[in-house]
């Protein structure tokens, strides 16, 4: 019997916490092939740990490029791509790398983003420089959406629409009959699908495993409110210095993206339906935004962090053909993502007087100019912080979602005194979108990762509950092993597949074979290097 | 397998194929050239298409006959005569295969889907219609373009009383006379039709494989003529179908044309090679800027018929770099449709659909097409149409892209006629498909200058030649006019020069050719697997009987092992080999003496007729049958001699 193999890489030292959301970074082995999937760095550690245990595979005495097949990417969060230049340059490997046109635009920008806060900025050694982002890049292989790759002959990917960010994708993987699919960051909506693929193992995130989070309309609707409130009471209140950083996701959902916004707020409110809320899928927003508009009539500036944000904007518009169906149909007269009144922001904005809007990037507060501003306003109680997405344990994010009032920042410490507002605009799969694919691709067995281990026992439970398949949660470093039963693929002669089709319906059909709608087959297997085939007894 | 043909030109592609229980339609091209039959449709009243000279009909037998009001819908001009009325359009060939019958179809590029809305409509097309992204966007610009230039003129005679059999017989030989099928040419759709085409054709991306029925996969490969442009494969478990349509070797915008997977097919169809075979491309566009550039020096317009997209984005592109070289980047750029603006956007956001260089300007990011700078300099500009904001900007001289091509209906028709008269104006055609002297024809006499640099980047014949030797099919289904003949000089520049096997066709004719058809595939389960244990006869070879309970689901067999207790009647050993009539005969002649034995039939079934009669022996690949043998021992000895010759298992 044939076997799948998955394992989750661990950090790079061993005493690190095992199951963490940090990263994805996992190894399949099936049919003599190796496939990494993702290759994402943790943003919670300032030193080696961020990056994945390569060792794993090394210590086998083969180099990564003997070893692995192919490596695939889901998406262009750092997560789940950031440990990539790592990788490829620094550990050699020098095989393919497959991800899709949107990814490999943006991601390379991210990837010089977190460079420059972490050497430029911080200084630290041993990470990699900007020419290695640009080498690996040139060791990607794009692919499109459905379209079926040959990465050798026996090896075939297909990518499936993912809506989690832009370019996301779920990633269907087929040796021979074997077959897994990868569904990291699926936001489940209309337009993710996936066929009736019946993989031997889906391999799937649960970040929000027990939520079912309410519509998108709503948490938008909140999010505006919140903005307005804390707008009008300023204005009323004092004209002093008051200011919301929001740092909300623009580029990834929980993943490293600050935004200021300023201006007027149905600039504010475009950004973030549709750009911060990351998910290429928002519908409606149109006619929502314009009524918000008329009815908050706020004429406060609205910022947005300029540079590498208003870079992801212009690949929203470049991409649009990945976006939702109703962007795209308008687009022609109306770019969705052509925002009027938001203002590029700039570091020395952040003393301005009388209230504002900004929206920074990164989400989880780790560095940049998010933590900056946050440091500014932090002590000043008419300020307010939403908290776009998820913070990996570790970042400051994490600390003033958990509640802390004290948080160390550069060896100084800062009283958190704004008010702290948690609104996930993020689109990860939840539970109930997680259900919804496991039905749709009907998997014989389930593999969850990136999530938080008690939620995601539950998850599976449920799993287990309702489908009655194996449902596994490794820890990074364990393996998860599946016994396949491939069948076997054999030519038939027409002659005797008709004559016994032919059984099947004759009116004796319920004499020569007890099962219904079937009928036994009897011929000869000559199997002849290699070729199989089914031939008549007769003669 | 069969094939069909029911296009009318073999750059105007449709076929019909069947394999293996599938009936695949590919394209379903419009005959757009019919247009140029009718007279152009003005805007607005034009006395002088109005004035134009009405047709006399020369034989006086016919003409007594003829009402003075059917007479009237004919008008003449330089040699060429044209029907005033609605114009009408030609479909492909409807009555060679029932058109509701078709499973599914596959559209290569925009270009040749045009009919689409006519097979939903009319003829109860009911098939799935594959095509990919950009196909169907521009697919649907075109129609929308086209339909919006026939239907926006106010109405005029929708009567089609000029389909009179005797009135054409006397008409002056012509394109007009040779359409002899003109009781079948229909009137344009509408946006409804449109909209209910369009919305049923299932996007798709290349190199992705759809499976139809498990009967036969189908994928769609980069052509490189267009954006989205594609080649199929279709192919079953055992055979494979290349359908190679318009496709280009040459670097433009597109993704480059993918050849690796076309290779050693069974049969290859081959349509849609290029309409201007001496004319290189590169050249073409060379001289069409040079003459641009020296009318606009001279103080003159340039209008460029055209249609909305395709080769456009090229010239666009061009035309921007040459303007800027030659001095002459004041000069405003006018595209005029009422899908202008869409072209030009969406052309812009599919960046995956695009070659390698394009492809990197989005990860800059950039705008892959330069025209989307262009249009931000103000120096193209794009309107829906001539009566709007258009008048407010208008300088001239000026180049100005509109359409239809034919010059029969949309703006060019306003533009000849406004530009028509001077000779410091000039027009240049580009697009291969029409006639040109026959499009400038109701216009003349003219003192414009027209030019005719055909841009056509599609594989001439010395390419597709070597393709042929390339991909090496088995065989090769085209167009009877792509074929040698005693017309073509033989040269490998002027027709293909198959190698292989080759099959012609016209419209209305149909080819069946032989394919393997002896297997199909069977998925045996890994428990009945695991019980089999092969023997090995020969090195190499090894058997086994196999008994297992059969179920066929979507069409797809599985073997899975008998349910426990249930055994079936027959089982007992079972022969296999081929049984070698020379061994056979040899053995009756060595082994027991019979040496009269007379061996008839064909390739594929023998007959062994022994003893003049005694009995019979019926050898076929798939069994053998001793009969007419009234004498036991001789059957004995017949039986033994199969057995012996034969493995048992």
């Amino acid at each position: 019997m044939a076997e799948i193999r998955a394992v989750p890489l661990a950090h790079k030292f061993p005493w690190s916490p095992s199951s963490d959301v940090g990263r994805s970074c996992i190894l399949v082995s099936m049919g003599g092939k190796n496939i990494m999937l993702d290759c994402g760095m943790h943003m919670g550690f300032n030193d080696e740990r961020r990056f994945p245990d390569f060792s794993y595979i090394t210590d086998s005495g083969r180099s990564l490029t003997e070893h692995l097949d192919c490596v695939i990417i889901s998406h262009f969060h750092l997560d789940h791509c950031g440990a990539l230049p790592y990788f490829s340059e620094m550990c050699g490997y020098d095989g393919p790398i497959f991800m899709t046109h949107p990814t490999k635009a943006i991601c390379p920008i991210l990837l010089e983003d977190y460079r420059k806060i972490t050497v430029d900025r911080k200084g630290e050694q041993n990470f990699f420089t900007s020419q290695m982002i640009k080498d690996c890049m040139k060791k990607v292989v794009t692919v499109n959406l459905h379209q079926a790759v040959k990465v050798d002959p026996d090896l075939e990917i297909k990518a499936y629409y993912a809506g989690h960010v832009l370019g996301a994708a779920m990633f269907q993987v087929k040796v021979h009959h074997q077959s897994i699919v990868y569904t990291i960051g699926v936001c489940y909506s209309r337009s993710a699908w996936i066929d009736k693929c019946r993989p031997d193992l889906l391999i799937t995130e649960s970040t929000y495993a027990t939520t079912i989070r309410d519509s998108k309309r709503c948490r938008e609707r909140d999010f505006l409110k919140k903005i307005s409130e804390c707008m009008e009471r300023d204005g009323k209140v004092s004209k002093q210095h008051t200011s919301h950083p929001c740092p909300v996701d623009s580029l990834t959902a929980s993943g490293p993206d600050p935004s200021v916004c300023s201006g007027k707020s149905s600039g504010a409110v475009y950004l973030t339906r549709d750009i911060l809320a990351s998910s290429p899928h928002s519908p409606h927003s149109h006619s929502y935004t314009l009524h918000t508009r008329e009815r908050m009539n706020l004429l406060h500036p609205i910022y947005f962090s300029a540079g590498l944000t208003e870079k992801a904007n212009h690949y929203y518009k470049l991409f649009i053909s990945w976006t939702n169906q109703n962007i795209k149909n308008t687009f022609v007269q109306r770019n969705m993502f052509e925002f009027k009144h938001i203002k590029p922001f700039d570091r020395s904005y952040i003393d301005n007087p009388g209230p504002m809007v900004v929206f920074a990037t990164p989400g989880m507060l780790h560095a940049g100019l998010s933590l900056q501003i946050f440091k500014k306003w932090a002590e000043d109680e008419k300020n307010m912080l939403i908290m776009p997405g998820y913070c990996v344990a570790g970042t400051v994010g994490h600390k003033i979602l958990s509640g802390h009032k004290k948080i160390e920042i550069d060896k100084k410490m800062v009283t958190v005194r704004l008010s702290v507002q948690y609104m996930s605009f993020s689109a990860h799969a939840d539970a109930k979108g997680i259900m919804q694919l496991i039905r749709q691709a009907d998997p014989a067995n389930v593999m969850l990762v990136h999530g938080e281990a008690a939620k995601m026992d539950f998850l599976r439970q449920k799993i287990m509950q309702e489908f009655g398949v194996h449902c596994y949660m490794p820890a990074n470093g364990e393996m998860v092993s599946i016994a396949t039963k491939p069948m076997i693929s054999v030519d038939v002669s027409r002659s005797l597949l008709k004559r016994t089709q032919e059984q099947i319906h004759s009116p004796l059909a319920k004499k020569l074979c007890p099962v219904r709608g079937s009928a036994t087959m009897s011929g000869l297997l000559v199997m002849r290097n290699e070729v199989r085939s089914l031939n008549t007894p007769e003669n | 397998m069969e094939v069909f043909c029911l296009g009318n030109k073999p750059w105007q592609p449709c076929y019909v194929m069947r394999m293996n229980h599938t009936t695949i339609m590919l394209d379903c091209s419009l005959d757009l050239p019919v247009l140029l039959n009718f007279l152009p449709l003005p805007l607005v009243y034009s006395p002088k298409l109005s004035g134009l000279p009405r047709w006399q009909c020369k034989d006086p037998s016919i003409a007594v006959d003829l009402p003075e009001d059917i007479a009237r819908l004919f008008r003449e001009n330089v040699g060429h005569v044209f029907i005033e009325s609605l114009p009408l359009f030609r479909l492909p060939e409807t009555g060679l295969v029932d058109l509701s019958t078709v499973d599914a179809l596959l559209l290569s590029n925009c270009f040749s889907a045009l009919a689409l809305p006519f097979l939903i409509e009319k003829y109860g097309f009911s098939g799935k219609i594959f095509a990919t992204k950009p196909t169907v966007t521009f697919t649907k610009q075109l129609m929308e373009e086209l339909s919006h230039y026939i239907y926006r003129a106010p109405p005029t005679d929708h009567s089609a009383q000029w389909k009179n059999d005797s009135l054409w017989s006397s008409l002056p030989d012509g394109t007009l006379k040779e359409s002899s099928d003109f009781h079948n040419w229909k009137e344009l759709y509408t946006m409804e039709g449109i909209q209910k085409a369009i919305s049923r054709i299932q996007p798709i991306s290349y190199s992705e494989t759809i499976d139809l029925f498990h009967h036969v996969k189908v994928t769609a490969l980069s052509s490189g003529f267009c954006l989205g442009s594609c080649n199929w494969i279709i192919e079953t478990e055992y055979n494979k179908v290349a359908y190679i349509s318009s496709s280009s070797t040459f670097t433009t915008h597109p993704c480059p044309m993918e050849r690796a997977r076309l290779k050693s097919a069974d049969i290859l169809i081959m349509s849609g090679l290029t309409n201007a075979p001496s004319a290189n491309p590169d050249t073409m566009l060379a001289e069409l800027c040079t003459r641009m550039a020296q009318t606009l020096k001279n103080g003159g317009n340039v209008l460029i018929p055209c249609y909305p997209t395709g080769v456009l984005y090229d010239l666009l592109e061009c035309l921007k770099a040459y303007l800027d070289s030659a001095n002459l980047s004041n000069v405003p750029v006018y595209f005029i449709s009422p899908v202008a603006k869409s072209s030009l956007s969406f052309s812009n956001i599919f960046a995956e659909w695009l070659c390698d260089a394009k492809k990197t300007k989005v990860y800059l990011p950039e705008q892959p097409f330069p025209h989307a700078e262009f249009i931000k300099s103000g120096r193209l500009r794009h309107f829906p149409n001539i009566h709007g904001d258009l008048g407010s900007v208008y300088q001239t001289p000026c180049v100005v892209f509109t359409g239809h091509p034919s010059l029969r209906c949309g703006d060019s028709v306003h533009f000849m006629e406004a530009w028509g008269g001077s000779s410091k104006n000039a027009v240049i055609f580009t697009e291969p498909d029409f006639e040109y002297l026959h499009a400038l024809a109701p216009y003349q006499p003219l003192h414009m200058k027209a030019y005719y640099f055909p841009i056509d980047p599609r594989l001439n014949f010395f390419v597709a030649n070597k393709l042929l030797n390339e991909f090496a099919p088995r065989c090769l289904v085209t167009a009877d006019s792509y074929l040698p003949s005693a017309a073509h000089s033989q040269k490998e520049n002027v027709c293909l020069q198959p190698e292989m096997q080759y099959y012609g066709l016209t419209r209305g004719r149909a080819v069946t050719i032989p394919l393997d058809g002896k297997f199909q595939k069977i998925m045996l389960d890994p428990e009945l697997a695991s019980k089999l244990l092969p023997q090995e006869i020969f090195p190499g070879v090894s058997v086994t009987s196999v008994l297992g309970l059969l179920s066929s689901r979507n069409n797809q067999h599985t073997l899975a092992p008998l349910p426990p207790h249930h055994r079936p009647h027959t089982v007992g050993k079972l022969l296999w080999g081929e049984l070698s009539i020379e061994a056979f005969v040899q053995a009756l002649r060595d082994q027991h003496g019979i040496v009269d034995v007379v061996i008839e039939g064909t390739e594929e079934a023998k007959t062994l007729n022994i003893l003049g009669g005694k009995a019979t022996v019926l050898i076929s690949p798939e069994k053998t049958t001793i009969r007419d043998c009234a004498d036991d021992k001789l059957r004995a000895i017949l039986r033994d001699l199969v057995f012996r010759l034969l493995v048992q298992v």
